[in-house]
């Protein structure tokens, strides 16, 4: 009995000792894919600019459109910094999806719009528009009410309103830099080939100041909790996405701030209910309706355009927001599972789609499962201690590793931090991170597996105190 | 032994990794210190050269003069700063003494050396000292070493030497953006087709072109975006170079210059009302022969908005015959170029088009009239009483709402001479359900009494609840002929919803 114990334990390190090495190694590869690619886009749009396209005529019109739901506090200035966005030709397209606080209201009042009754055409599903608010002296502007149906639902509504070539969707509560539009365009304006999405890096606000609507100073938030996120989205964004760009095989890009082209996305069907993260889904769908026309395109993700967010201030509300991705993640690879490993797609089929489907979805049951088996096993001497150790550097070590080379590639590429205290902070939080907050991040994260598994179809509603000090609930699905 | 060597791997692999996380922060402290220190001497070259500059600029110090004083400028950030200076006042007059300059200090060498090679470079500065064009070929040289040198990792810092070298007065600055079309490097070529346009040389738009019909022919990994944004920035007066192209056989290659054509056009249309006399007889009268006869309809579409800028009688009459064109791409853009007060004789014919097979042409030409001021308008609301169709009624309501129009339209229900039409679109809007701004207006305070009356009448064509509730509120809270006037209509609304009712029972043939 108590050898086939040991020999099970031996069975299931061996699975988490493969598993650490494998996503170490990817990781690593990533890193230098990253290294190379990042680095270099930053010396060439650094001394380019963008004013070119700013300038120039050419440059495609573009329909950002925001999904609101009890927005009341941040809507209205996030509306205005929208407005002063540095973009030749934009629409504003804000879609309240059926608040219950004054989020309308307040949009009517501050920009003095009238209810209109305009042309409603639908080309993707969504629930049927009830008023149209707009003011001939802001003719950029376009408020829609709707019932609640979501947020998949909301962006469709305002796909069928937008005019534009190109829409970019907008989380309520985001701020977006001024130049970002620009930015997450460049890549469209100059690729020879027909670029269907545009993605750019999403970051913390969380402790910034702000004003009218705009950062007016960054900083660094004072809870371990938010520096440690921090931290996670620097890694995520400029060690991964940016590799996966330059292998042409893009697989999530965050709907915060993502740029789309509207043709492609109505004759793919518009943004499905089906996941609760309807960002991912839209990318697999595209992948798969462009790959079968065998058209030509590119979904890039360029590191420069940079929309800032609120991260979640307490430990309850992460747990919902990871539980919430991970679902989605696992309901967006399990709906596309035929891509994985599919010639077919390319990189995207035999590189992308396995290290999201095995490594970020799945892999963090194994990850959670070593988390509590490696201590376990070592303690009841089912494990020697060099293999202990080898075990807790792959999971522990190694991501100090990754998370200090990321900050280091902002600060020599991106440096949106501009003290050297801030850097410091973020180096400390490079390594404190990985001891305690990635276990239980990932445990969150095995959490919204275990959901997946056992039938959850809704997501958890995360509610944040908003960046002006506001109470604000994330937009929640009917 | 085993177990030994895992533990002294793990212990080295922790020691690696620690070692690389102490580089990673001593690399951090020296870039941020680096920084610092290049900052400060670039701050202080500054201050230190800008005198000179400006004696330089304002003409006080001859070429020569000016590049002994520079001499000591040797570091990288002295040099950089002494770039952006001298490339500031790089304008007008100053532009060649500036390359002039940047020769004689030697910057222009080091940089032909990034981007060409050594060899290459001294044949380039060659040709630019001389002022002649470089032996510009735009096939991209066969060789294995291409697939490097067209990696970013390479060609990045390439693409930066062409940058500068772009930005060298036009007579110089064409030998290398022509070399650099030649370049494996996507990014190189993209700075050099950049650089073409910032400085408008005339002789490189077959160059262009030439890149434009690739990426429409061959395929192209430089943008035709990139391409035709370059091609934007020439000005009214560069246009005669353009019209050779617009009987060149490819036909998509004809839009294309036609369509950078209308962009300038409409760039300098910004600034100033144009005529014909602010374009060269040759592309006059090659839009108004070729351009409008042009085979291909997307040709003859993108030459109207040309044709506008012309204003006299001969583009009236082209575009007279553009309206009537079999193509709907071809009429509407025509439409979207009538849309200019100058061509008030073309209203009838506009509104011919309202009732076009095409909604697209519909939606235009409804926009169309409504810059015409009140001409147009009227002729708007005239058909918009009269059409039976329903989706053109409804494209033109949505003009009107979102125009601004409402607040007009209601004024003029009082006027003696609009006040019957202005009732009758009120009517229309309200049999098509679109009363939604006219429901504003009948609770607006500012609107007269008259005028809120005759609304009230138009609304009633089809009262929906909202004008219901509306009428109600009036009835409640106006003790004037308003007031009065609406409990009436309530009541009639009552009496009729009544005697439906009963119709509807008495028929037994009621709606489930």
């Amino acid at each position: 009995m108590h050898s086939s114990i040991l020999q099970f334990f031996d069975y299931i390190n061996a699975v988490i000792l493969v598993y650490f090495v494998a996503t170490n190694a990817v990781y690593t590869f990533l890193m230098l894919l990253s290294l190379y690619t990042v680095s270099l886009h930053a010396k060439l749009a650094g001394r380019r600019g963008y004013a070119d396209i700013a300038d120039s005529p050419v440059t495609p019109p573009v329909a950002l459109i925001v999904p609101a739901y009890n927005e009341e506090q941040a809507i209205v200035s996030t509306v205005k910094s929208l407005l002063d966005l540095h973009y030749p030709e934009k629409e504003i397209i804000v879609v309240d999806d059926g608040s219950t606080d004054r989020t309308l209201a307040s949009l009517i009042d501050e920009f003095q719009l009238m209810r209109m009754d305009l042309i409603y055409r639908q080309t993707v599903p969504s629930k049927w528009p009830l008023a149209f608010y707009y003011n001939p002296d802001r003719p950029e502007l376009l408020v829609i009410a709707k019932p609640n149906g979501g947020k998949p639902d909301a962006l469709n509504c305002g796909i069928n309103m937008a005019r534009s070539p190109y829409f970019c969707t907008v989380d309520a509560d985001s701020i977006i830099e001024r130049d970002a539009l620009l930015r997450l365009m460049a890549p469209i304006v100059h690729s020879a080939v027909q670029v269907v999405v545009s993605g750019g890096v999403v970051r913390i606000a969380n402790g910034c100041k702000l004003s009218e609507g705009r950062i007016s100073e960054i900083d660094l938030p004072k809870g371990w909790l938010e520096r440690c996120q921090v931290v996670e989205y620097i890694r995520t964004f400029l060690f991964g996405r940016p590799a996966w760009n330059f292998l042409n095989a893009t697989f999530i890009v965050s709907g915060a701030f993502c740029m789309l082209h509207k043709e492609t996305v109505m004759l793919a069907g518009g943004f499905s209910t089906d996941t609760v993260t309807e960002d991912v889904d839209i990318i697999a769908v595209l992948h798969r309706f462009l790959r079968r026309r065998k058209w030509k395109y590119r979904m890039v993700f360029t590191t420069d355009p940079i929309c800032w967010t609120e991260a979640p201030h307490n430990v309850s509300m992460l747990a919902r927001q990871r539980r919430r991705w991970q679902l989605g993640l696992m309901q967006t690879v399990m709906k596309h599972n035929d891509l994985i490993l599919n010639p077919k797609y390319g990189p995207l089929g035999m590189l992308s789609m396995p290290f999201h489907a095995y490594i970020e979805a799945i892999g963090c049951v194994v990850e959670a499962l070593g988390t509590v088996l490696i201590p376990f096993s070592f303690l009841i001497g089912a494990m020697p201690v060099s293999l202990f150790l080898l075990l807790m550097f792959l999971a522990v070590g190694y991501g100090t590793l990754l998370s200090m080379g990321s900050v280091l590639l902002e600060e020599t590429t991106i440096r949106r931090y501009p003290k050297i205290r801030h850097v410091l902070t973020l180096m400390l939080y490079a390594v404190i991170e990985n001891v305690g907050y990635r276990q239980m991040v990932t445990f969150f994260r095995a959490q919204g597996v275990l959901g997946y598994f056992m039938g959850r179809k809704r997501w958890e509603t995360v509610i944040h105190k908003g960046l002006a000090g506001a109470r604000v609930v994330s937009h929640e699905p009917a | 032994m085993l177990l030994e060597d895992l533990t002294s791997l793990v212990l080295w692999l922790l020691f690696t990794v620690i070692t690389v996380n102490v580089v990673f922060l001593c690399f951090l402290f020296y870039r941020r210190i680096s920084r610092n220190r290049y900052y400060l001497s670039k701050d202080a070259a500054r201050e230190r050269y800008r005198q000179v500059v400006a004696d330089f600029s304002e003409g006080r110090l001859s070429v020569e003069a000016a590049a002994a004083l520079f001499q000591d400028a040797t570091t990288p950030p002295e040099q950089e700063a002494l770039e952006e200076m001298l490339l500031s006042v790089a304008r007008g007059a100053n532009t060649l003494r500036v390359s002039e300059l940047l020769f004689a200090l030697g910057y222009v060498d080091r940089w032909a050396r990034t981007a060409f090679g050594r060899k290459r470079s001294q044949e380039l500065l060659a040709h630019a000292l001389r002022g002649d064009r470089a032996n510009i070929s735009l096939e991209v040289k066969k060789s294995y070493f291409n697939l490097i040198r067209g990696m970013r990792l390479f060609s990045v810092p390439r693409a930066l030497a062409v940058d500068h070298l772009g930005r060298l007065a036009p007579e110089f600055s064409i030998v290398f953006a022509s070399e650099a079309l030649r370049d494996p490097g996507t990014d190189v070529r993209q700075v050099a087709i950049y650089s073409m346009g910032h400085n408008r040389h005339p002789a490189v738009i077959p160059l262009l072109l030439q890149e434009l019909e690739k990426a429409i022919v061959a395929g192209n990994d430089v943008s035709l975006r990139t391409t035709k944004s370059t091609m934007i920035s020439y000005k009214l007066e560069d246009l005669y170079h353009f019209v050779p192209y617009l009987s060149h056989p490819n036909r998509r290659l004809r839009f294309f210059v036609v369509d950078t054509v209308r962009e300038i056009a409409n760039r300098a249309a910004r600034e100033t009302m144009l005529n014909k006399n602010d374009f060269q007889t040759e592309i006059y009268e090659a839009f108004l022969t070729k351009v409008v006869n042009d085979e291909f309809a997307d040709v003859r579409a993108r030459g109207a908005a040309v044709i506008r800028h012309f204003r006299d009688r001969r583009s009236l009459q082209a575009l007279r015959k553009l309206l009537e064109d079999e193509n709907e791409f071809v009429r509407l853009h025509t439409v979207r170029a009538c849309a200019d007060r100058y061509y008030a004789e073309i209203v009838p014919d506009l509104v011919k088009r309202i009732s076009d097979s095409k909604w697209r042409v519909r939606e235009a030409a409804t926009k169309a009239l409504g810059v015409f001021g009140v001409a147009g308008v009227d002729e708007l609301y005239k058909f918009f009483v009269g059409t039976s169709d329903q989706y053109c009624s409804e494209q033109i309501s949505e003009e009107i709402q979102r125009t601004g129009l409402t607040q007009d339209l209601v004024a003029a229900l009082v006027s003696p001479q609009d006040a019957e039409l202005a009732k009758g679109v009120c009517q229309k809007m309200a049999l098509l359900g679109k009363t939604s701004l006219l429901n504003t207006a009948l609770l607006s305070s500012g609107v007269q009494a008259d005028a809120r009356l005759s609304l009230m009448e138009a609304l009633m064509a089809s009262p929906t609840d909202d004008f219901v509730r509306n009428l109600s509120q009036i009835a409640a809270g106006d003790q004037g002929a308003v007031g009065a006037r609406a409990e009436f209509l309530l009541q009639k609304i009552a009496t009729a919803s009544g005697q439906h009712v009963r119709s509807a029972s008495a028929g037994g043939s009621g709606i489930a």
